[in-house]
């Protein structure tokens, strides 16, 4: 394995061009994070504050071990949707190392909404739990919300992936042997209760903690009795009645610091990573990413130099670099984790496509990761590509993806078009973990291509009479309206499309931060041939 | 005379260990001695053979002064060597050792026994032309008389109660015309406070220094003096820094001394080393004679450093009837000595002694330094005995010179265990009195008339110590969960992570503190102010490092768990600081909480002051606790009544034992 020798050059007028369209890229995204970092109304968090309640991501910190990191995941989740308001879905996911063992941490935002959840923020919550489940995670749930959100009950309730499902997830995690822990810090009514009540430990905070199927006046219209919320739900009848908490603490900082305690005598397998040696930088800076990317889509670049600026020393091993050039496959270290990572330089013929399906063929046998760099505008069209089987052969990388063992990290770099957001290991096909730059692009074709097809499809309609120029004007606004709304990287991301928008120069701390789970995670034995393609 | 090659060191602590080796220079054999305490002691190691002579407490073992005899012979050791403290003055067990055939290292039994007996040792220092503090001691009472012998004493005065001590019934007389009603004043005082009204007068000594004058005289009639040592820094009568020679001293009044401890030593025929010690009054310019003690002293490497004379092998050698082979006129005074005694005491808590082992030790290495310890790492330090654990020893050309190397010798002293004195012996190295060497013995009380206290701790070292404590608990070991810090998604949007770490204070209160950064680069708040803003931090080998605007930083930090200690600071204060606020509560298992008395150090009860079912009121003294020759009164923190008392006088209790249990008092 060597070292990748970069040709770009910082000072190039094409590297300034790319980096200033990228910092005003990153600006919007750090702007629009903070914002949704920061929760609530000021207002809110202030009145949060008074009742002696410390925010989600203050009790993340409190929580999670002193200089360790948090991994937070979809912050802009509902960006931009139900009026702007529901800042990160109202609740704040993520993985934490917690007295040692890193935890899947679910934390409900209550300056937002009440805490309550919305479609994303069920959405959320059960992808965090996904994550929980493969990752073999215990799950810590600082239980701060008051259950679904009414109005919005069909897109939150009812369905298969909808809150029910969350209750589920918990009791076959629990089954699974992977421990779940609620700290209640707020009101837990209906849905919320069982929270707790399904957790195999739980925690009240004296005097806010509440849980109850029904608040005191749900108790007085269906049973006539007249109850306040501390008598009928309190800590103190919890832990020392019912029995529903096993303990009561006086603050939340106690309340973390016990979970903190509780999560050490947990005896649960070692998760930290067997490395060797020193873990070396990349030897080019990963600040110059957004200088290496193209602001120009039609503009190629070379995903090596993409590469070269997130493993360590920059050092990539390439298979069949001269095959199926427009796949770029190679395995490298991040973080000192092997991993196998396939980057597009162009459309996938049918020989890349058999390189990638070879490739990850290879991965399987030797159990590395695979990390999918995504920029595809799809696999390649036109009669030379058919007669050449560009369907099967796409098809067989396809196949490898779905059925490959290995863990799997996708990073939507650029565009993630049709067939090869699938071949690309695109959301449908579960990768361990999904992360998107701020220049990706989720369609099932670039707007062009779209506008052109649904052009031709109004102008083959036999059932109206011919369109007019006005009316092809008006359709071709239409669909690039559609498409520009619905290829933004913050629709994707409001929509859980993706596990959360990263900077460039945060990606290889992202990935190193996942292998470390995903390199850990007790594996049975299984073999795989590999299949010459 | 007899001879003998194996040698029984009755004492422990670093004075047997120089003992042990003086032995080997001489090609003799040690036997160690060892209480139940010390079976792990740093002597034991280093002699030849070792002999259990009984338990920990002092005068079972090494009191004992048959056990040790006993020990001798059966190791076939010919000569015992007492050191200091224990039996060395004590002239019954020199003649039980003669008795029992073997050779007691010290003067004659009867020259510790005229020297042991203060006013016996006057008239013979009388007699020898040597200068007591002038005084009247007589049996006479009358006024007429005290006046005819205040008039000889001459002004300042005090006149003190015969069976008195400790300031009670002591008055100064400035002025003759005063000391009738003074006399009046003073017996009634004595009367009440002793029961009788008898007087004495003595000459106040207006500056006085403590200076002596080390002897060394063979069983051939030879004696020598070695000169003078000053020993004026102490505390409570205990020296802290000694040096050779005396600074600012007279060379007429210095040769006077010298003439008179010389002319002493003759008269009473002493042999062995020993020490002539002198009140010296620095406004008048007298030396009178205090006492004089028949053994080596503790100080006595100052001597040894500026003379080149071995006085611990010359001891031996003279034991074994060897002849001095130097002349007085051989003996120069080259350089200067200084010495400073290292303690596991708290000088800013009354000298409590601290005791707990000793983690790690780490001694000055420099040049003209020598280190006299008898700890190591390892080494627990019990409440038995003297909290004297080593002495450093600069020699240099002068006294400027020796004194600088003494200072970096105790900066260099480093010790992770107990609390030593090491910061405190530094500040009185750097007292303008002491580098002026202008300082009498008075200096400490005259310097810190409350005792001694160390600059506080200000919120930046608090912060150092939060920042230590972060870095040796930041997760350790292979991968970026390690590697990261406290690694946010948003810490490029402005929302940085934050670690909380929950500070301790002495008075209980709790500091809230976070500390954001990674990578070398953190900021440190203290209750939501910045306190500190460092880079390229990290921890290294219990140091600190850490630069800021003002350039780069180093300090010293101990860690035990969430304990956390800067050993630099004059304080060397200590907190706990944890990263739950659950461990960081008042520690309820302390000294009087809860309703429960325990013993905050291990000791020995002497005194139980309460009973079984009696009512007391919060600060009302429980228990008297004696843990390293210090008494230690107990009080209760509340009001309440007494349920158990489950110790008796007497009893040897551990750090953390039960010593009394209270329950609230009923209310009415």
């Amino acid at each position: 394995m060597s070292a990748f020798a970069s040709r770009i050059d910082s000072g190039s007028s094409a590297f300034q061009a790319n980096a200033s369209h990228y910092s005003a890229l990153l600006e919007q995204l750090r702007e629009r994070r903070s914002l949704a970092m920061q929760g609530g109304h000021e207002k809110l968090r202030a009145r949060h504050h008074e009742r002696g309640k410390i925010l989600a991501r203050e009790r993340i910190d409190r929580l999670v071990d002193p200089g360790a990191p948090f991994l937070e995941l979809s912050t802009l989740a509902a960006y931009g949707q139900y009026g702007g308001e529901v800042h990160s879905a109202g609740v704040v996911t993520g993985i934490g190392m917690v007295s040692g063992t890193p935890c899947v941490i679910i934390a409900n935002d209550a300056t937002v909404k009440g805490g309550s959840y919305y479609h994303e923020t069920v959405k959320k919550h059960l992808r965090a739990q996904e994550i929980a489940g493969q990752q073999r995670l215990p799950c810590l749930y600082l239980v701060d919300c008051g259950g679904g959100y009414l109005p919005e009950q069909d897109r939150v309730f009812p369905d298969r992936d909808h809150f029910g499902n969350g209750f589920w997830r918990q009791c076959r995690m629990s089954a699974a042997g992977l421990p779940q822990i609620s700290a209640v810090f707020g009101g837990c009514t209906a849905g919320g209760a069982y929270i707790p009540a399904l957790s195999d430990q739980v925690i009240m905070v004296e005097g806010n903690a509440r849980i109850h199927l029904g608040g005191p006046s749900i108790v007085k219209i269906a049973v006539n009795e007249t109850v306040d919320g501390e008598s009928l739900g309190g800590a103190a009848m919890h832990t020392r009645e019912s029995g529903v908490s096993d303990h009561r603490v006086g603050s939340e900082e106690d309340a973390l610091a016990l979970l903190r305690e509780l999560v050490a005598e947990l005896n649960l397998p070692d998760r930290r990573p067997v490395l060797e040696g020193p873990v070396p930088p990349p030897l080019y800076d990963p600040a110059e990413l957004g200088g290496v990317v193209s602001h120009d889509r039609r503009l190629p670049y070379d995903c090596r130099e993409v590469m070269a600026r997130l493993v360590d020393g920059s050092a990539l091993s390439e298979f069949k670099p001269e095959w199926g050039e427009s796949l770029v496959c190679a395995t490298a270290r991040i973080h000192g984790m092997p991993v196998g990572i396939l980057g597009n330089n162009g459309a996938l013929f049918s020989s890349s496509a058999l390189k990638g399906a070879h490739f990850i063929a290879l991965c399987e046998q030797r159990r590395i990761p695979l990390l999918f760099l995504q920029n595809i505008s799809g696999y390649m069209v036109g009669s030379e590509a058919e007669r050449g089987g560009i369907s099967k052969h796409s098809a067989k990388m396809v196949y490898a993806v779905a059925n490959a063992q290995v863990p799997k990290l996708t990073v939507v770099i650029g565009g993630s078009y049709g067939a090869g957001n699938y071949g690309m290991c695109g959301r449908g096909f579960r990768p361990d973990f999904l992360f998107a730059w701020p220049t990706a692009e989720i369609a099932t074709m670039s707007p062009d291509i779209a506008t052109n097809v649904m052009l031709e499809l109004r102008r083959s309609n036999l059932k109206l009479p011919p369109p007019t120029p006005e009316e092809l004007a008006q359709i071709e606004e239409a669909v690039r309206a559609q498409y520009a709304e619905q290829t933004d990287p913050y629709y994707a991301t409001s929509r859980l499309w993706d596990d959360g928008l990263i900077e460039p120069a945060q990606t290889r701390d992202v990935l190193g931060l996942c292998l470390a789970l995903i390199a850990t995670v007790p594996q049975h034995d299984r073999h795989t041939p590999v299949y010459r393609m | 005379m007899t001879a003998f090659d194996k040698v029984l060191i009755a004492n422990r602590g670093e004075i047997a260990v120089r003992l042990i080796r003086a032995c080997r220079d001489l090609d003799l054999l040690s036997v160690a001695v060892y209480s139940d305490a010390d079976a792990d002691a740093l002597h034991v190691e280093r002699a030849d053979e070792a002999v259990r002579i009984g338990p920990a407490e002092a005068r079972a073992s090494y009191l004992d002064g048959q056990a040790l005899i006993r020990a001798a012979q059966r190791t076939g050791a010919g000569a015992i060597h007492p050191g200091y403290g224990f039996l060395s003055e004590n002239a019954d067990f020199a003649r039980a050792c003669g008795q029992a055939g073997l050779v007691f290292v010290g003067p004659s039994a009867e020259l510790i026994a005229s020297m042991g007996a203060k006013s016996r040792a006057k008239q013979l220092a009388s007699a020898a032309g040597v200068a007591c503090v002038p005084g009247y001691h007589g049996e006479d009472q009358s006024d007429e008389r005290f006046r005819t012998e205040a008039q000889g004493i001459g002004t300042p005065l005090l006149i003190k109660a015969s069976a008195g001590g400790g300031g009670r019934g002591m008055r100064r007389v400035d002025d003759l015309a005063e000391l009738p009603g003074a006399l009046k004043l003073a017996r009634e005082e004595a009367r009440a406070a002793f029961g009788d009204a008898s007087l004495l007068l003595e000459r106040f000594i207006e500056a006085p220094r403590h200076i002596e004058v080390q002897i060394l005289g063979d069983r051939h009639g030879q004696v020598r003096h070695l000169f003078e040592r000053d020993c004026s820094v102490q505390r409570h009568y205990q020296k802290l820094i000694e040096e050779a020679p005396a600074p600012d001293l007279d060379p007429a009044l210095r040769q006077r001394m010298l003439d008179a401890a010389l002319r002493l030593a003759q008269a009473i025929g002493y042999d062995n080393a020993g020490t002539v010690e002198f009140v010296v009054d620095a406004r008048r310019g007298e030396a009178y004679f205090l006492e004089m003690n028949t053994r080596l002293q503790v100080e006595h490497p100052v001597t040894e450093m500026i003379t080149g004379i071995d006085l611990a092998a010359w001891q031996l050698r003279i034991a074994a009837g060897e002849r001095i082979d130097f002349a007085q006129e051989d003996l120069r005074c080259t350089g200067w000595a200084m010495e400073a005694r290292i303690a596991a005491e708290d000088p800013a808590a009354g000298y409590q002694p601290q005791t707990g082992r000793i983690l790690a030790c780490q001694e000055p290495v420099l040049t003209g330094v020598r280190v006299d310890s008898g700890v190591r790492a390892g080494s627990e330090i019990s409440p038995y005995y003297d909290s004297m654990l080593a002495k450093l020893i600069a020699h240099a050309p002068d006294r400027a010179a020796a004194r600088r190397r003494l200072g970096r010798a105790l900066a260099d002293f480093q010790v992770d265990g107990p609390k030593l004195n090491t910061r405190f012996l530094q500040e009185i190295l750097r007292l303008p009195a002491f580098v002026e060497g202008r300082h009498l013995t008075s200096l400490l009380d005259e310097t810190w008339p409350q005792g001694w206290q160390p600059a506080a701790p200000t919120a930046r070292d608090r912060a150092c110590a939060v920042l230590a404590r972060h870095l040796a608990g930041c997760p350790s070991g292979p991968g970026p969960w390690a590697s990261l810090g406290a690694w946010r998604i948003g810490q490029d949007s402005g929302q940085v992570g934050r670690s909380w770490w929950y500070l301790q204070q002495p008075d209980g209160a709790v500091l809230v503190a976070q500390v954001s950064g990674c990578q070398g680069r953190f900021a440190v708040w203290l209750d939501g102010v910045l306190a500190l803003e460092a880079s390229e931090a990290r921890l290294e080998e219990g140091q600190l490092h850490y630069a800021d605007g003002l350039g780069r930083h180093r300090l010293a930090v101990q860690r035990r768990d969430d304990v956390l200690c800067l050993s630099d600071h004059p304080a060397q204060p200590c907190w706990r600081i944890s990263a739950s606020p659950r461990a960081a509560e008042p520690d309820q298992s302390g000294a009087g909480g809860g309703g429960r008395l325990l013993a905050p150090t291990p000791g020995q009860v002497v005194e139980i002051l309460v009973h079984e079912g009696d009512e007391v009121r919060a600060g009302q003294p429980l228990l008297v606790l004696e843990a390293m020759k210090m008494l230690q009164q107990l009080c209760a923190s509340e009001d309440g009544v007494v349920t158990a008392v489950p110790v008796s006088v007497g009893s040897a209790v551990n750090s953390g034992d039960l010593l009394l249990a209270l329950s609230e008092r009923e209310t009415p």
